[in-house]
């Protein structure tokens, strides 16, 4: 019998309603599986509803229809076993970086491991501004200190909305190559919403693609160029033109 | 030109040392000293020139120095502390025993549809009535002591309490709350880590506004049931025909509320300096 997957979208269906105006409808059908250990990006235009998908995954939002099965449970809300990373970094600016950490870490047994909350700190490059709140933090350094909190939550299955979005190009590679370390050192399962085809190309092992009004599934594109991968590669350039390949159909 | 010109835009502290302009803080500030010590001067030379010509009953205005004299009378015999004290104590109980259900019913209407449908209504209907509509209530409940008028104060601050918590509560980030939620932060940790933090820069102005709605009615209450209190203080010396006494009492009453809304603001910048826009 085949392994049962990590994530698994069985024909879901989003429909929002609006007061005064036809029903939209931002997600049609969507079906995809995400294996153990798996790096996916959700890729598409804006519109596309790969951000509700993500927040369904999490349990943020129901669907209208179809299930969503995260380590064989049914999603029926927020769960420790799925972290989320967003693109608004979603610090507690009360708290320390230390300190929003520690929370991440508190929420599974209540009792804080210390050396876990300053390995994670450290895995993110945030050992050093552990004291200092997120105003004082640049976008990157915020987003290393949000992916700290979420690992320090130990997930089984990783969410990422648009994580470098807001970032600029070099933080955003700097932080890319960190994810990939700090995947492949883990091997926890992701879900990585993104609209940049390179960031695609460069972090999945597999893409799915997706088309807007209403977001249904286009393609999905294996990616098994092997790591350490070469930006701008001839086998990533490839990758890269197989998605806007699909894209145009 | 053009150097001096880029100089002053870098540095502008640099000609701030001798600015005697509107621009300069410092300036403003003592400008502000300026223009109440010409008041209190020209009040006073009003009331200099009233004693030659007496076209106004001195009785009725004293002059500030006046004022000053009965005031250090007042002080000397321990009878204005005793006001003070008494008052004081009032406002900050009244306060006290407001605060823990303002900050219940504030964030629980805010952030939970039952809570809302249960108290909402019956708190909204009860809103615009005037505190001191209920005072003759509050004496008649709780009697003429001290517990009508801590009820009477909890009641004024209780409003204004609760209301800005509410808001508050309703408006932190939701995407906060998300990540709160995928963290897996739920029931009782989630309103003691996440809602009460988030709200609490506003809570202190809550507290803060409570306090002076509390200075605001304290007289009332003293007005109408009590031996003591700076209220009581001034409605007094009104049987007696004391007008200076009754400018002690209300300027005390005005000192009082400046100087505890001056140590809150401070004590509220040290506390809540993680606020991404404390730039003021």
């Amino acid at each position: 019998m085949e392994k049962a997957p990590k994530l698994r979208f069985d024909r879901v269906n989003m429909v929002f309603g609006r007061p005064n105006q036809p029903p939209v409808q931002v997600l049609k059908s969507i079906s995809f599986d995400v294996g153990e250990g798996e790096f996916v990006c959700l890729l598409g235009p804006s519109g596309c509803g790969k951000s509700t998908i993500l927040n369904i995954a999490a349990g943020l939002i129901e669907p209208s229809a179809g299930t969503v099965t995260a380590s064989s449970r049914i999603v029926a809300g927020p769960g420790r076993d799925r972290g989320v990373v967003f693109q608004e970094y979603a610090l507690f600016p009360w708290l320390t970086v230390r300190e929003n950490v520690v929370l991440g870490a508190k929420s599974g047994t209540g009792k804080v491991d210390r050396v876990k909350v300053d390995h994670f700190l450290k895995v993110t490059g945030m050992y050093e501004h552990r004291d200092k709140y997120p105003k004082e933090l640049s976008g990157g350094m915020k987003q290393r200190a949000a992916i700290a909190r979420t690992l320090a939550n130990d997930p089984e299955i990783i969410l990422m909305d648009e994580p470098f979005g807001a970032l600029d190009p070099y933080t955003r590679e700097a932080l890319q190559d960190q994810l990939v370390e700090i995947w492949s050192a883990s091997r926890k399962t992701v879900l990585f919403v993104t609209h940049s085809v390179e960031e695609a190309a460069y972090l999945a092992g597999a893409v799915i693609l997706l088309k807007a009004h209403p977001g249904e599934l286009k393609a999905v594109i294996k990616n098994d160029v092997a790591w350490p991968r070469e930006r701008a590669s001839e086998e990533l350039i490839g990758i890269e033109r197989a998605i806007r390949r699909a894209e145009r159909t | 030109m053009q150097r001096g010109l880029s100089a002053e835009l870098a540095f502008p502290e640099r000609k701030r040392l001798m600015d005697l302009s509107l621009k300069n803080p410092n300036a403003m500030r003592f400008y502000k000293v300026c223009t109440l010590i010409l008041f209190i001067a020209a009040w006073q030379s009003i009331d200099l020139i009233n004693s030659e010509l007496k076209f106004y009953n001195p009785l009725l205005i004293p002059s500030p120095f006046d004022i000053v004299k009965k005031a250090s009378a007042l002080w000397s015999t321990g009878a204005l502390q005793k006001h003070i004290l008494a008052s004081v104590t009032r406002v900050a109980l009244g306060v006290l025993m407001a605060f823990p259900p303002a900050v219940v019913l504030g964030i629980g209407i805010a952030r939970s549809r039952t809570v809302e449908v249960i108290f909402e209504p019956l708190i909204e209907l009860i809103r615009p009535i005037p505190p001191l509509a209920v005072l003759p209530m509050f004496i008649l409940w709780f009697g003429i002591g001290e517990l009508s008028k801590l009820v009477f104060i909890g009641f004024a601050a209780f409003y204004i309490i609760m209301t800005t918590v509410m808001l508050s509560a309703a408006n932190i980030d939701v995407v906060l709350i998300r990540a709160a939620r995928t963290l897996g932060i739920n029931g009782w940790r989630f309103y003691t880590e996440i809602v009460f933090p988030a709200i609490s820069p506003d809570l202190f102005v809550g507290v803060r506004l409570g306090l002076s709605a509390g200075f605001v009615v304290i007289v009332a209450s003293e007005f109408i049931a009590a031996d003591v209190g700076l209220g009581y203080m001034i409605n007094y010396a009104r049987a007696y025909f004391r007008v200076s006494d009754m400018f002690v009492g209300a300027f005390t009453i005005g000192i009082i509320g400046y100087s505890v809304n001056m140590v809150l603001v401070v004590v509220e910048r040290r506390l809540f300096n993680w606020r991404i826009n404390d730039e003021r």
